[in-house]
């Protein structure tokens, strides 16, 4: 069985004992929310860890908050809280289908949004034990310089493989940061880097207070996973649309947002589509998509076979905006 | 109250739905300690040094094992040991075991175990069948030709010429990947050595007789100081029928330290450890009449059987002598060889050897149906073996219910209706195939019984079974209790069974063959047959001399006149003469002393009149008709497996929960193979062999959303090999699922396929092919 190393864990009650505990935060304190992605990556020994901050007591992050037009997530709420709330499922879906379709119901019982948010990047060479690792001679997310999936890269370029930011990303969501100097405000988008190692922004001493975005009527929304198995899998693409249409169904405006091809998700504005009718306007966006993206081996599937494809899931997750 | 037949619930049911089972890793016993195996991170290499120096201090460091401490050679098959406990000079597969280190606690032996320095000298690594075939360099010494495990050549009839004189000929290259078994309990052992010199040994393994005559060779320690108890085991399939690293090591360990130690596999560990689907390369030809009659096969078939021999020269022998049923063919010759690679070794995975092939013969007979015009059914039926035949290689096969198992899947999947009119790219497929009821010689030969049960019978009423059999979820120690509530007329609340335990139980050769129910089933039925005898000859004695049952009889009676049911003994011609079991049994035991009674099991010589004929004969065979119904997305390439009608002929369902129980198992099993599991090495040598597939997340097990439905549907043909007319339901209904399923994709949008897995992007390429 594999073992996990020692280490110290807090367990603040509130959010002032949260702060406190932040502020004593090194680069060895991981923050853990539902434990899913964290505990089988300490147990890989990714992480040199000696601290960790468990949220699990912090109820007040347990919550949605929905205003007129806007909505608000608290990180602790559950994948699972998520897909069964009917204001997300009327005003975001998008969010609602992806929030569904993470991992499997058990999972999605313990995962939280706010560990989706922030879920650490995937690779076929980092996310192994360290005996596969060392036999492979590691990689440059962790113990190793080379990368093994572009052979002379120097950036990593592990997957963001988070299907519910994909679709926060595609409603243009924002996120609260919460440090001991402070709450501040950043647009998702701007939170993601295109480095594998650590594809956001966050520091040791800060943690992921919520996500709210905007959901005006009118606006659609889809989600569309591919993915072999209909459960558990991780994404071979994840990709979210939002948008409007006009009385007669040509295109306002919107975003496309396609993941789980390296660390940053990609985000395509759609505005230069704008006036074009929605039948010819989906072709058009899900050609310019497949020509945009370069799946690479990363992931443990055929990379032209998920180039392929982004064209069929741009389409469909268009198609799913209409259910 | 027969309960041959009958719907019974498992003996073990309830505690393993509320976990009070016990695995081997559940069982925890004082002072124990635990081993961490240290693994090769080269596909190949010489070990040229362990430093166990390099970690004997550390916090917590009990001992290092290396393979100088267990170097007595091991194998399952007697004809070829190649394995050491660790590897002794080479190591010869990323996650070879080298060392095992043992320590106060499992984490503190994994962190030891990252520290110990092994010097290795790196060797070129062999990947591929291919260079198998071409490499100077020899993966291990003994190999007489190259890297070759085995090569097995035969040939019945006039292949060449009826090829030749063929209407149709057809010959396609398939390809067969790798597969593995992914059984969900984790391979587990514990050694415990007492100070009297009496070891036990604790496995999670499907042979625990030969566990224990392997332990006894390799520990060179006298067997019957050697104790194997097999706790309940959470699946194996294949995957746990030979001895493994761990046992020994657990075993050794205690000796040495005079503690209990435990070492439990990490899933990665339980992947290298492998013994899965061997990958085949096969070469088919199939020649057919203008009226649909197979005039020929030739099969020339590539195996890849990775770093070690294990079963493989079976598989060798299986991979062509299973072919020959149910749909029979006039001349047939094959050439299977096996060859040693620098990867897991593979072994015997459920269907051991014969689904590759058959995937490959079902999909010509498809071809061939399709260009004579003749419907797939009928063109199996045209060929189908009859009853109480010899098969092409001289196999005897009994019972044999092909065309029920055809007509009752074609009724079940309303194949005449629908198969003209189905919705787009959806399709239907049939396929066929036979397998094995336990093989008629054990792997070592010997004149012992192939499976023994001792049956003890209590004053209290109790009746206790004793069976050295492997129950590792297919549920043979109720099919056991079954048997016996039926002999006896007894609910099975009043029986016990103990198996898996060399002390307790007399031996059986283990959950390997689907042999267990025809043997152990036989095995019983005797020891019940005597209990029956002796028990009605005490109670016809009392009711004979007893005053108050004389007045109603007014004759003395026998033990042949007496009837076992419904909890009593009793007249048949008049049921009111009765006493109830337990007072039968104490009637019993006061007449004869404590009642116990042995029944044993041997086969009966027969198969092939020629070197190699034994190898696939069986008491009895069964077989299995699938038919799948499967659409193909011409978007994505993806398939889905939309149901699978499993019709199979098991002879006689001693219990049909049971029964339909295995048919889906297998089912499923097989539909996981036509296009999610794929046990992936790199072989392109920049990876050096590494398994690319290492946990439950990439070795892509389907989920239960993934699962078609699934119909079972028994048909029943008894023979009268089997107890009751019982065949085997255990790997049978495997085979045919995967080339039902690649017919039923070239039924839905006219592709056909011949290399597994059908990845989505082999069949986008293939739809691409079609249109260009």
């Amino acid at each position: 069985m594999l073992s996990l190393k020692p280490f110290i864990l807090k367990k603040p009650k509130n959010l002032d004992e949260l702060v406190s505990s932040l502020k004593q935060a090194s680069p060895k304190t991981r923050i853990m929310a539902g434990g899913t992605d964290l505990l089988p990556n300490l147990k890989h020994g990714l992480y040199d860890v000696d601290e960790i901050i468990s949220l699990k007591k912090l109820r007040e992050l347990k919550k949605i908050e929905v205003r007129e037009d806007r909505i608000e997530l608290f990180s602790l709420l559950t994948l699972n809280e998520i897909s069964c709330n009917q204001q997300i499922e009327k005003r975001a879906n998008a969010i609602f289908q992806a929030s569904r379709q993470v991992a499997s119901p058990q999972i999605r019982n313990v995962a939280t949004i706010g560990g989706n948010i922030c879920l650490d990047t995937r690779c076929l060479y980092f996310n192994q034990s360290e005996f596969w690792r060392s036999a492979l001679g590691f990689c440059l997310k962790k113990d190793g310089c080379s990368c093994h999936v572009i052979k002379t890269g120097k950036r990593c370029v592990a997957a963001a493989s988070n299907d519910v930011a994909t679709a926060l990303l595609a409603h243009d969501a924002e996120i609260s940061i919460l440090s001991p100097f402070g709450a501040k405000s950043l647009k998702l988008e701007d939170f993601y880097t295109n480095n594998g190692e650590k594809n956001n922004v966050l520091t040791e001493d800060q943690m992921l207070l919520s996500t709210s975005f905007l959901s005006l009527k009118n606006t659609l929304s889809g989600f569309f996973k591919l993915r072999h198995r209909n459960s558990i899998d991780f994404s071979m693409l994840s990709v979210a649309v939002r948008f409007s249409l006009d009385a007669l169904d040509r295109l306002q405006g919107g975003r496309l947002v396609i993941n789980a091809l390296v660390a940053k998700p990609k985000v395509i504005d759609l505005s230069e589509y704008e006036g074009l009718h929605k039948t010819v306007m989906i072709e058009k966006v899900a050609e310019a998509a497949k020509q945009k993206c370069h799946p690479q081996t990363n992931i443990c599937d055929d990379p032209s076979w998920r180039k392929q494809m982004v064209s069929y899931a741009t389409k469909m997750a268009f198609n799913n905006a209409f259910l | 109250m027969s309960k041959v037949g009958h719907r019974e619930k498992k003996i073990d049911a309830l505690d393993k739905v509320i976990g009070r089972v016990r695995y081997t890793d559940d069982i925890k016993l004082p002072g124990m300690v635990f081993a961490k195996l240290v693994r090769s991170p080269h596909a190949h290499a010489k070990i040229l040094k362990v430093d166990k120096e390099s970690i004997l201090g550390l916090e917590g460091v009990l001992d290092v094992l290396t393979g100088q401490d267990l170097a007595v050679k091991y194998g399952i098959i007697p004809w070829t040991k190649d394995e050491y406990p660790l590897a002794l000079d080479k190591a010869r597969y990323v996650g070879d075991a080298v060392a095992a280190v043992i320590a106060e606690s499992e984490f503190l032996a994994h962190e030891a175990s990252l520290k110990l320095k092994i010097t290795y000298e790196v060797l070129p690594a062999i990947l591929t069948i291919e260079q198998a075939k071409n490499a100077l360099v020899k993966i291990h010494e003994h190999a007489k030709v190259g890297n070759i495990t085995k090569k097995v050549e035969l040939s019945f009839g006039e292949v060449d010429k009826n090829l030749s004189q063929s209407f149709i000929n057809l010959r396609k290259n398939f390809s067969f990947h790798g597969t593995t078994h992914a059984a969900i309990e984790p391979h587990a052992a514990i050694g415990d050595f007492s100070p009297s010199g009496f070891l036990t040994v604790y496995s999670s393994t499907q042979v625990p007789h030969y566990l224990h005559r392997t332990l006894a060779e390799v520990l060179e320690y006298p067997s019957h100081l050697i104790r194997v108890v097999q706790p309940a085991v959470g699946g194996a399939f294949g995957g746990k029928s030979e001895p493994f690293d761990l046992e020994f090591v657990v075993a050794k360990a205690s000796m040495r330290l005079k503690r209990p130690v435990k070492l439990l596999y990490t899933r990665e560990e339980v992947f290298l450890a492998h013994r899965g689907r061997h990958p085949m390369n096969i070469d088919m030809e199939m020649g057919v009449a203008k009226d649909g009659t197979i005039l020929a096969i030739k099969s020339l078939i590539d195996i890849d059987g990775g770093a070690y021999a294990s079963f493989g020269m079976i598989t060798a022998f299986y991979a062509g002598q299973l072919l020959t049923g149910p749909v029979g063919m006039k001349s047939y010759s094959f050439r299977a060889t096996r060859y040693y690679t620098n990867k897991p070794a593979c072994g015997p995975k459920r269907g051991h050897g014969s689904v590759q092939p058959r995937f490959a013969f079902e999909i010509l007979c498809d071809m061939a149906a399709s260009k004579l015009g003749i419907d797939p059914i009928e063109f199996r039926k045209i060929n189908a073996l009859k009853e109480n035949s010899t098969t092409i290689n001289g196999q005897q096969v009994g019972s044999l219910g092909l065309a029920e198992t055809l007509d009752r899947a074609a009724k079940s999947a309303n194949w005449h209706e629908r198969r003209n009119r189905m919705p787009k790219d959806r399709g239907l497929g049939v396929a066929s195939s036979m397998y094995i009821s336990g093989t008629n010689y054990p792997i070592y030969p010997n004149d012992m019984p192939q499976s023994s049960t001792n049956i003890r019978i209590d004053r209290s009423g109790l009746v206790h079974i004793l069976s050295g059999i492997s129950d590792i979820g297919q549920g043979t120690n109720s099919i056991l209790a079954q048997l016996t509530a039926h002999e006896l007329g007894i609910s099975t609340s009043r029986i016990r069974v103990k198996s898996g335990d060399s002390d307790l139980c007399p031996v059986d050769l283990g959950a390997y063959s689907s042999r267990v129910t025809l043997m152990a089933g036989h095995a019983t039925k005797e020891a019940l047959t005597k209990a029956r005898y002796q028990i009605a000859q005490a109670c016809a004695q009392y009711f004979s001399h007893h005053d108050h049952w004389q007045k109603i009889l007014e004759q003395k009676i026998s033990h042949e006149e007496l009837d076992f049911a419904h909890e009593r003994v009793f007249y048949k011609k008049n049921p009111e003469v009765a006493i109830s079991f337990t007072e039968a049994v104490v009637i019993a035991e006061s007449a004869y002393g404590s009642l116990s009674f042995c029944g044993d099991y041997r086969t009966i010589a027969k198969g092939g009149d020629y070197r190699g004929g034994t190898i696939g004969a069986s008491p009895a065979y069964s077989c299995t008709t699938h038919i799948a119904d499967v659409s193909v997305n011409r978007d994505t390439g993806q398939i889905c497996i939309h149901k699978i009608y499993a019709a199979h002929d098991c002879g006689k369902a001693i219990n049909p929960d049971l029964v339909e129980g295995q048919i889906e198992g297998s089912t499923y099993m097989g539909a996981a193979e036509v296009a999610l599991e794929n046990f992936v090495i790199d072989d392109d040598g920049q990876r050096k062999g590494l398994l690319i597939t290492p946990s439950l997340l990439d070795y892509r097990l389907p989920t239960s959303l993934d699962t078609p439905d699934i119909e079972a549907l028994i048909v029943e043909h008894p023979d009268p090999s089997g107890p009751y007319g019982a065949k085997e339901a255990g790997e049978g209904p495997l085979h045919s699922s995967i080339p039902a399923v690649a017919n039923a994709i070239f039924h839905a949008v006219g592709i056909r396929l011949f290399d597994l897995p059908f990845s989505p992007s082999k069949v986008l390429a293939a739809l691409k092919g079609q249109r260009c």
